[in-house]
């Protein structure tokens, strides 16, 4: 197994009223050629500011970027615009959360889905490039290919439109899948035809998926290794089933606790995080969650080092 | 006050401001800051240039141009004002019912607006002048006519967009009856953008009343409007520039000034509504 | 069932139908007793939110009744019509925008008592309990809707619907885009606010942990008609309609031990313009005959568990 992506000490700051918003402060994560990576948080975490570094997708009131993204080895922070642009799509694409506004509604699903494989293949026709993306839709479990291809966006249902996203960033064999809270506009039966989906495409793709969500369920469902984010920092990391079986991050324990667990009596009141979101304009000192944490104590004032808990699983806590 | 001070930093806006100001008090203080009556004739210092007596000169009948202009500001004003607040509200009720009333009501509304903007305006007000007859009055009422489709559109269009909104729907939840929704929440909803398109329209109706008076079916003599001043002024211009120096130059202040500060006003109201943003 | 002396809020062969045709509810039998919570489950396109508005009379029944006490309200006059408004409230999906934007909040607030004639100085200080209640600081009330948080919107939109003292709310999704760190606290304080007020809540929702974990009843609905209905406890755990159960298993579970035999549901919910003939879930049923596609089963069973199907799962028992 190889480090395939590595992000590296990722700091991303935004432009605002009062100052620097610090979005992602000193993220570290790698992933494996081949596995499934679920990055989990709440909103506020950053995790889709992180998934749009990945991309080089940042708004335009970024102020700053430091750290580095490398994908083997190939530094993208570095990347001038242009090569970053034939890098999307090729060798990294994404997936969005909502199909309906990341397909054009005045083209037809074939139109999109040959455009899409243009910058990959320029040298194949029309023909060819439609007859790859029916097959492509036939992978990704859509019946009846050629007609869904001359059909528009607005024609399809809500899941059939994030099949057809799957199979427009799986048309150029990208080397990283990126889905971006690619379920959450979808109703509970679809969202599960989908992730058996991506389940079922992962064991016969050659590349990484990172798959970002807000739950729980779904990602230790799905993936293989998870990344736990709290504003702005990955706060544990590691194998799925170490990471849910023996969770060592208090942020992560207390997530677990909030899951509504269905054989709780009835009655019995519900579990929350006490508190908010620190402020990411003047980053408190020390541990980002000590302020929220039950077992938070003097040494928290110091930002807490990612310590090794088990083969490959890591939290940043003085107490894990 | 927080509108006002965004107008003010935009240096268009600051612009449009202090010329929309100096035409406003020029225009209320007219008696106080006018040299002469504004139609007190001296034949003897006819289209005479600018002197100690005449700070701007004098017309063809010896009339003090400088008086002249600043009672030809309150008709153009106050012509402007008039037309503009009763077509946005006439407009904002016919838009308004247009959006409430059964099918038939809205349909016949809609098509009265249809029929007065398939004219262009000005040919519409000269035909309507034809019947009606020239005078302020008249004018007033028929610039009026004019200028009702656009605000009744917009009220119509808007009244159906904020109906759309869950807010209404919660207010219905409530209890609320129909009237009350209407008044309290669709309403307060709605004028913002109209007044914005009122304030862009006051320089429109400056012009078509100046235009109308130019082809001397507006304003009748003796009262002096900018428009006849410039048609006098055209006459006797081999004799003097100054009557068309003055009348015209007032009438591009007023009318551009008006229009900078509409647009500054419509970015500080509503910053989705700036073009190319 | 129930206690006749508790009030009831209760829908009989409601259909509501939509121009163009859409048949969004077709066909339902619903109760609400006052102290007790409900959940009502669906997919997009299930009818459950046109269900719920019909309840507090934002959507006319086409056929079949909506009553309260016994009170058909489809027969009321406006005054009367008052009478259920102040009885049966909602909060909306989206509590930001179900506020309008020019009042500041403390007007919002009020304005539930000027629409009920209430005597403003009777009834604030029941008002301005329940804001305490919630957590709304004083200072917060001079403020304009778009100047709060969304979890304040979300407290604001309960205290109005909580100002004239109903006996039923129905939240329609009210744990949507919300966090599950936060959303427990807002289920507490429904569960809170029903103890306190002896409140009948309709908890409207896509969300399948919500509903097993805080409601009594359970009703599943599927293109406009009711699948299956009953006690959550006995539904969740033993499912008889497949429906039902594709759903159940459709909910991801983080602990391994506890994920169950799945069956994934094919495709997608249909279109109510043009239901499926027999049995509105036939095309998408793992377990379908012949009889099914024809034949449109009626809900069957005891007070505990009703299910609409021809060829139930197992019981549990």
């Amino acid at each position: 197994m190889s480090d395939f992506l590595a992000i590296r000490d990722l700091s991303v700051d935004f432009a605002v009223a009062g100052g620097a918003l610090h979005v992602l402060r000193d993220v570290s994560l790698t992933v494996v050629k081949g596995r499934i990576v679920g990055l989990v948080g709440e909103s506020g975490s950053g995790k889709s500011t992180l998934a749009l570094a990945l991309l080089g997708l940042l708004p335009g009131n970024t102020s700053r970027v430091a750290g580095a993204i490398e994908l083997d080895g190939l530094n993208l922070l570095s990347l001038p615009a242009e090569a970053l642009e034939s890098l999307r799509g090729q060798r990294i694409a994404m997936i969005f959360q909502d199909p309906m506004t990341a397909l054009n509604p005045v083209f037809t699903i074939g139109t999109q889905l040959v455009d899409a494989q243009r910058g990959k293949y320029p040298r194949l026709g029309r023909q060819a490039l439609l007859q790859r993306a029916a097959e492509m839709l036939a992978r990704v479990g859509l019946s009846d290919p050629e007609t869904r291809l001359a059909a528009y966006p607005h024609q399809l249902s809500g899941g059939m439109r994030q099949r057809v996203m799957i199979a427009m960033a799986l048309l150029c064999e990208p080397e990283i899948l990126i889905a971006d809270e690619a379920t959450t506009a979808l109703d509970v039966t679809v969202e599960a035809q989908i992730v058996e989906l991506i389940r079922d495409l992962s064991g016969a793709f050659d590349g990484s998926i990172l798959f970002v969500s807000h739950s729980l369920g779904l990602v230790s469902e799905l993936a293989d290794d998870v990344a736990v984010m709290y504003a702005g920092k990955i706060v544990e990391s590691g194998p799925t089933t170490s990471l849910f079986d023996d969770p060592r991050h208090p942020y992560t324990r207390a997530l677990l606790s909030c899951e509504i667990d269905p054989d709780e009596a009835p009655g019995t009141p519900l579990v929350t995080i006490k508190g908010g979101l620190p402020d990411l304009v003047d980053v408190p000192a020390g541990c980002i969650f000590a302020e929220r944490c039950p077992l938070r104590f003097d040494k928290c004032r110091e930002e807490p080092p990612s310590v090794a808990v088990a083969p490959g699983h890591f939290a940043a806590c003085w107490r894990a | 006050m927080e509108v006002l001070r965004r107008v003010w930093m935009s240096p268009s806006g600051r612009i449009g401001l202090i010329a929309t100001l100096l035409v406003v008090v020029g225009g209320l203080a007219a008696p106080l800051l006018a040299t002469h009556l504004p139609s007190q004739i001296d034949v003897a210092a006819r289209l005479t240039p600018p002197s100690s007596a005449h700070w701007l000169g004098t017309d063809q009948l010896g009339r003090d141009l400088y008086s002249r202009g600043l009672f030809g500001t309150r008709v153009a004003i106050g012509v402007a004002l008039a037309v503009t607040a009763t077509a946005l509200i006439v407009g904002i009720l016919l838009g308004v019912l247009a959006a409430s009333a059964p099918a038939p009501v809205e349909r016949a509304i809609l098509a009265l607006f249809d029929i007065i903007s398939s004219f262009p305006s000005l040919i519409l007000a000269l035909s309507l002048v034809a019947v009606l007859g020239p005078g302020l009055t008249n004018i007033v009422i028929l610039v009026t006519i004019v200028f009702v489709p656009q605000f009744g559109r917009i009220a119509r269009a808007q009244t159906l967009t904020v109906r759309q909104q869950s807010f209404i729907e919660a207010e219905r939840a409530l209890g609320a009856s129909g009237s009350r929704i209407m008044l309290r929440h669709v309403l307060p909803n709605i004028v913002g953008p109209i007044v914005v398109l009122a304030s862009m329209n006051i320089p429109v109706v400056i012009t078509l009343e100046a235009g109308l008076s130019f082809l001397g079916v507006g304003i009748r003599p003796p009262l002096a409007s900018w428009g006849s001043m410039l048609f006098d002024g055209f006459t006797y211009l081999e004799q003097s520039v100054w009557p068309v120096l003055v009348s015209g130059g007032m009438l591009t202040v007023a009318t551009l000034g008006f229009t900078l500060f509409g647009e500054a006003l419509r970015d500080a109201i509503d910053p989705k509504l700036r073009r190319g943003a | 069932m129930r206690a006749d002396s508790r009030q009831v809020l209760e829908t009989s062969g409601l259909h509501v139908t939509f121009a163009g045709g859409v048949q969004a509810v077709a066909g339902v039998d619903l109760g609400l007793a006052a102290g007790e919570t409900v959940g009502l489950v669906g997919e997009s396109g299930s009818g459950k939110t046109t269900l719920a508005k019909a309840l507090i009379g934002l959507n006319r029944p086409s056929a079949g009744t909506v009553r309260l006490d016994g009170r058909d309200l489809t027969a009321l006059k406006r005054a009367d019509r008052l009478w259920l408004r102040r009885r049966v409230q909602m909060i909306f999906q989206d509590p930001l925008s179900s506020l309008s934007p020019r009042m500041r909040i403390r007007k919002l607030l009020a304005e539930p008592l000027a629409i009920h004639g209430l005597d403003a100085q009777h009834h604030w200080p029941h008002v301005q309990e329940v804001t305490k209640r919630l957590g709304l600081a004083e200072a917060l009330l001079d403020k304009y809707p778009h100047q709060i948080s969304g979890g304040q919107a979300r407290r604001v939109a309960i205290a109005r619907a909580l100002a004239t003292q109903p006996t039923f709310l129905i939240a329609d999704e009210p744990t949507a885009g919300l966090d599950v760190s936060v959303q427990g606290d807002l289920l507490n304080l429904l569960a809170d606010l029903q103890r306190q007020y002896a409140l009948g809540i309709l908890i409207v929702s896509h969300n399948l942990n919500v509903v097993g974990r805080i409601t009594q009843r359970v009703a599943i609905l599927y293109l406009g008609k009711v699948m299956e209905e009953g006690s959550t406890r006995r539904i969740f755990q033993a499912p008889r309609h497949p429906y039902t159960f594709g759903l159940l298993s459709a909910n991801p579970v983080i602990d391994p031990h506890r994920r169950r035999a799945r069956m994934l549901l094919r495709g997608e919910i249909p279109s109510p313009r043009n239901p499926p003939s027999g049995c509105r879930f036939h095309t998408r049923c793992p377990r379908v005959q012949d009889r099914c596609r024809v034949e449109e089963p009626q809900l069957a069973g005891d007070a505990e568990q009703r299910y609409a199907c021809h060829f139930p799962l197992e019981s549990a028992t």
